[in-house]
């Protein structure tokens, strides 16, 4: 790439400048300073596309009563069975049964408190969720490009 | 309790070399200036890896890199920088180490989860467990941390750095810590060069697993052919996507690295006084520029807007020459390039 192709994308999601590797006219490396390029630029939002898709959907499913609330936390952390299972330490096919609103429903206490301690919520705000993914981002800096 | 180790912030490509050459020009007695390809050379970091099997949110492992940790580990051994890599079982030794180490003084590199720090924007928060920053000091119970996706020094809450320092997922950092103890007055640079160019020689031509190197390079390029009718549209499209961020976003200075060691060849042409490596470095850059318009054409692709002609037919093809001039370039790197037997002969 040359020094002159080096994009800088205005629409980047970096929060700074990254070295870029670029040769000049003669052939020698340089370093220049880059937003961000526009592939990024677009990866990161289809990621983020997916994402957003993936929480509302599985709103939808838990408003519905297919599955349970913690479906919804799941996606909103961006989390399978296999990964969560580490973090509060219940085994992944469990995990899979409390999606099911019967199951999650005969849980005892202290497995809920488990699951909302860990996603940083009161017992009954796990319980009975705002399915609204902008309430929910409370450490988490908002974008406001709104992705 | 309040400590500053006086580490200078940096501007970087790629966080690991970021961090290696950061920590290796802080400790430094005559002010060296090691560079990022320098690191990255050294480390052998540049590969190619698709793993399908392991996933990372549901989607493929494709690494440009080789593995988290081993680029850091490799340069420094290499140079001849004493150094110590912990990991930690248990979180409270783990961040009394941490504390120990700032307290006398010494900025600490560590291996975190992207996803569980606060002053990372939001879009950037996924369950990456690749990333590093340096601890720089502490003020009151918030550390102060740099960190190349930051413009300044930025200040990470005790409980945060804790969770991510032990993230979990694929990869799991497990508390990696990395504490440089002493930068000798000359590097081992010849050695390092010689040995670090081989390394990669011989994982990118003769990998342990038919995925890894110029062989994983035309196994996803297969693979690519296929993820239409086996992933539908919308699968074969986030597929695509993801390959891109790779490539591009986190953190590889450009076009999956190959810029990166391309610089790096150029860098190594002077300290092996070897003219060779010049022309090599300018196929490298020729070959970078072809991954980049890999990346153009599959962007367009996710965009819905592919021109006559191109499908994932000519992506594979596009791939297919990037295993080929990948393979002849390393292929003559491997000759040229002198076995140094050991860090001696330098």
């Amino acid at each position: 790439m040359k020094l002159k192709d080096v994009e800088q994308d205005p629409e980047t999601h970096l929060p700074g400048p990254r070295l870029t590797y670029a040769v000049d006219d003669e052939g020698k490396y340089k370093t220049v300073e880059s937003v961000g390029n526009s592939l990024g630029t677009l990866s990161v939002k289809m990621m983020q596309h997916h994402i957003n898709d993936e929480v509302e959907a599985a709103a939808e499913r838990v408003r519905s009563g297919k599955e349970s609330p913690l479906a919804f936390f799941m996606a909103l952390h961006i989390m399978d069975c296999g990964l969560l299972s580490q973090y509060v330490r219940i085994a992944g096919w469990r995990i899979k049964r409390h999606l099911k609103p019967s199951v999650f429903g005969k849980l005892k206490p202290d497995v809920l408190q488990r699951y909302a301690d860990f996603f940083g919520v009161t017992l009954e705000e796990f319980i009975h969720p705002r399915l609204d993914r902008k309430y929910f981002l409370l450490g988490k800096k908002d974008n406001e490009n709104g992705y | 309790m309040d400590i500053e180790t006086g580490y200078k912030h940096r501007v970087g490509a790629h966080c690991e070399t970021c961090v290696t050459a950061g920590l290796i020009n802080h400790h430094s007695s005559n002010g060296m200036d090691v560079t990022e390809p320098l690191v990255f050379g050294t480390g052998a970091g540049l590969n190619f890896v698709h793993v399908p099997v392991l996933k990372f949110m549901g989607l493929p492992l494709t690494s440009f890199r080789s593995p988290a940790g081993s680029i850091m580990k490799k340069s420094l051994e290499r140079l001849g920088v004493q150094a110590q890599i912990r990991y930690f079982s248990d979180q409270d030794k783990a961040m009394q180490a941490l504390d120990a180490e700032l307290d006398k003084g010494l900025p600490v590199g560590l291996q975190v989860g992207v996803y569980w720090l606060p002053f990372i924007q939001e879009v950037f928060r996924i369950h990456l467990n690749l990333h590093n920053l340096v601890v720089t000091g502490k003020k009151g119970n918030d550390y102060l941390v740099s960190d190349f996706l930051t413009n300044e020094i930025a200040v990470c809450p005790a409980k945060d750095l804790r969770k991510a320092r032990f993230s979990k997922g694929t990869m799991a950092p497990r508390g990696r810590m990395v504490s440089i103890q002493k930068v000798p007055d000359r590097l081992r640079l010849r050695y390092a060069c010689s040995s670090g160019i081989r390394d990669v020689c011989n994982t990118m031509l003769q990998p342990l697993f038919p995925f890894v190197g110029v062989k994983g390079i035309r196994y996803i390029a297969n693979r690519i052919e296929k993820w239409p009718s086996t992933l539908g549209e919308r699968g074969s499209r986030r597929n695509l996507g993801n390959v891109i961020m790779m490539q591009e976003e986190i953190g590889t200075g450009g076009a999956g690295f190959r810029y990166m060691f391309a610089a790096f060849l150029e860098e190594s042409a002077g300290i092996l006084s070897d003219e060779r490596l010049l022309r090599l470095s300018g196929q490298m850059t020729a070959t970078g520029d072809k991954w980049r318009s890999f990346g153009v054409q599959a962007a367009r692709h996710c965009k819905g807007r592919s021109r006559e002609g191109e499908g994932f037919a000519s992506y594979a093809a596009v791939l297919r020459e990037c295993a080929d001039e990948e393979e002849s370039i390393f292929r003559e790197l491997k000759k040229i390039v002198p076995k140094i037997p050991s860090a001696k002969a330098m």
